[in-house]
């Protein structure tokens, strides 16, 4: 393997991390804070990318705002289900799986609603900017900069949220221990409403990055659900610090496992990581820690 | 301050208080004695909005309290002390005391509020960026009670303060509790240590399985020979 595509590996596999790492984060701060594991997740993914499909085409507006409005209509989406659907089955005393079951439903749901309102033709948007930088005969989309720049961007304003702002101090309080947060005045089912939109948004901003390298269909979620379940598992589920180390290790491994092996093999090595973490490290690289 | 009537509370079909009556003046300490399971904790969370009384009523500054729910009594003025403490433990000391400042009035003044947590507690101060869950019991149990002062309450309610804590720490906390007192903070103080508790308190109550047993003055309470035998250990 020659220096240059050992970087592009490297950089390719930090691109895809980060995604990883966006989308797997806001599956770990729900069951961080609620205590659930969100089966729906990936149909969130799924609306952002088809709400910045139809802004791009229907509103034609410019690509940084249709982003905004993807990631603004995904988290309004995520509150009202968690009104509608999630906050009437919690605190119900024998009930504990029932929310759970309630998001596989949303996620069947959402999915047969995409595939009924909008088809199920692929859907295919451009990228945001066109253009190679080359450096030195080092090449880099410019897409795949901006993923890393707005990863990074989004990454630090979730850490600035959860450890600076009010409403983010609350989130944390309330996963470490609900009733003591209550009892300093937090409405944890207002936590748990933002929560929810929180993590639709952050499922959503990745969905709108991707959307142009992959393809906008119903079934997009499910494959990434499943590797956000790794990511969110490696990480140590619940920290949001260990899912986005975890989703940056997945991508890279998954990058030079391309290489070495080929593509189909790719899911299987992630999978064989996942399995050899568990064995050695159950509780993921963050295991228990509470952040 | 805070006026229990006649409550009855219920865990599913089992009865755990029987027409518990309490008061507590503005202004005043006052204690809430009781063995191991006679209902003290259970009569705290009635108050914090946790357990609905199936008959009876709650007021607090003249309000009916025993339908809102907990986050909303705290923003009333009424803060407490869990039992167990219950802090954030993957949170600082300064992060504790900040988010305890989380209702809006309090938020506004939490960097005063801090300060003066710091000057009831030298200690935190000493221990401002170490996590909670790191903290030695006595540290901790202080910290539990600045993360309560950061609302700015006007009613404490403490859940066995002294447990597992040393005479001497125990002495310290309950010092600072008469502190908070005289600053007019009134005070419901759940022990099970009663001679220390009755020292400390105007008026005390006794809770014998769910019912109030004894209720008089504090100076009362400890010369009273049944209180004597069986809480006092005199």
């Amino acid at each position: 393997m020659n220096l240059k595509l050992f970087l592009d590996q490297i950089l390719n596999g930090i691109v895809l991390g980060s995604m990883y790492a966006l989308f797997a984060s806001g599956l770990t701060l729900i069951w961080g804070t609620m205590k659930m594991l969100n089966f729906a997740h990936g149909e969130f993914y799924m609306l952002g990318g088809y709400a910045l499909y139809f802004a791009l085409t229907l509103l034609d507006v410019p690509p940084l705002v249709a982003v905004l409005f993807a990631i603004g209509v995904t988290f309004l989406v995520g509150l009202i289900i968690e009104r509608l659907v999630i906050h009437p089955l919690l605190d119900k005393p024998g009930w504990e799986v029932s929310p759970l079951v309630a998001t596989v439903g949303i996620s069947i749901f959402l999915q047969n609603f995409a595939l009924k309102a909008w088809g199920e033709r692929y859907k295919n948007v451009p990228y945001f900017i066109d253009g190679i930088l080359d450096i030195f005969g080092f090449r880099i989309a410019y897409q795949r900069l901006l993923i890393l720049a707005v990863a990074a961007m989004a990454i630090g304003a979730l850490w600035w949220f959860l450890k600076k702002t009010r409403f983010g101090m609350a989130l944390r309080a309330t996963a470490q221990d609900r009733e003591a947060g209550m009892l300093i005045g937090i409405n944890t089912h207002g936590i748990y409403m933002m929560t929810f939109g929180i993590s639709s948004a952050l499922a959503a901003l990745a969905a709108t990055m991707l959307a142009p390298i992959f393809l906008i269909n119903p079934w997009m979620g499910l494959s990434s659900l499943l590797k956000a379940f790794i990511v969110a598992v490696l990480g140590g589920l619940g920290s949001v610090e260990g899912a986005i180390l975890a989703g940056i290790v997945l991508g890279l491994a998954e990058s030079f496992a391309v290489i070495i092996f080929s593509s189909e093999w790719k899911d299987v090595f992630s999978f064989v990581i996942l399995i050899l973490v568990l064995a050695i490290r159950p509780a993921g690289f963050f295991g228990k820690k509470e952040w | 301050m805070l006026e229990l009537n006649d409550l009855d509370i219920f865990y599913g079909d089992a009865q755990a208080l029987w027409k518990v009556s309490l008061l507590v003046e503005e202004g005043e300490i006052v204690t809430l004695l009781g063995s191991n399971g006679s209902g003290k904790t259970t009569t705290l969370r009635a108050i914090s909005g946790f357990l609905r009384p199936r008959n009876g009523s709650i007021y607090f500054k003249k309000e009916r309290i025993d339908c809102i729910p907990p986050y909303e009594i705290v923003r009333r003025g009424a803060a407490q002390i869990p039992e167990g403490r219950r802090l954030f433990p993957t949170m600082t000391v300064f992060e504790t005391l900040t988010i305890g400042a989380y209702i809006p009035r309090a938020w506004k003044m939490k960097a005063e509020a801090i300060q003066r947590v710091f000057s009831l507690f030298p200690i935190l101060e000493e221990r401002t960026n170490q996590l909670a869950g790191t903290l030695s019991g006595g540290e901790q149990q202080m910290l539990a009670i600045g993360r309560a002062l950061m609302s700015h309450p006007k009613f404490l309610m403490l859940d066995e303060p002294s447990l597992g804590l040393a005479p001497i720490i125990v002495e310290n906390i309950f010092n600072i509790i008469r502190d908070i007192n005289q600053h007019g903070v009134s005070i419901l103080l759940i022990e099970q240590n009663a001679n220390m508790a009755l020292q400390l308190a105007h008026r005390g109550y006794v809770l014998q399985t769910g019912r109030i047993g004894f209720t008089g003055p504090a100076s009362e309470l400890l010369e009273n020979d049944q209180m004597k035998k069986a809480y006092l250990g005199l």
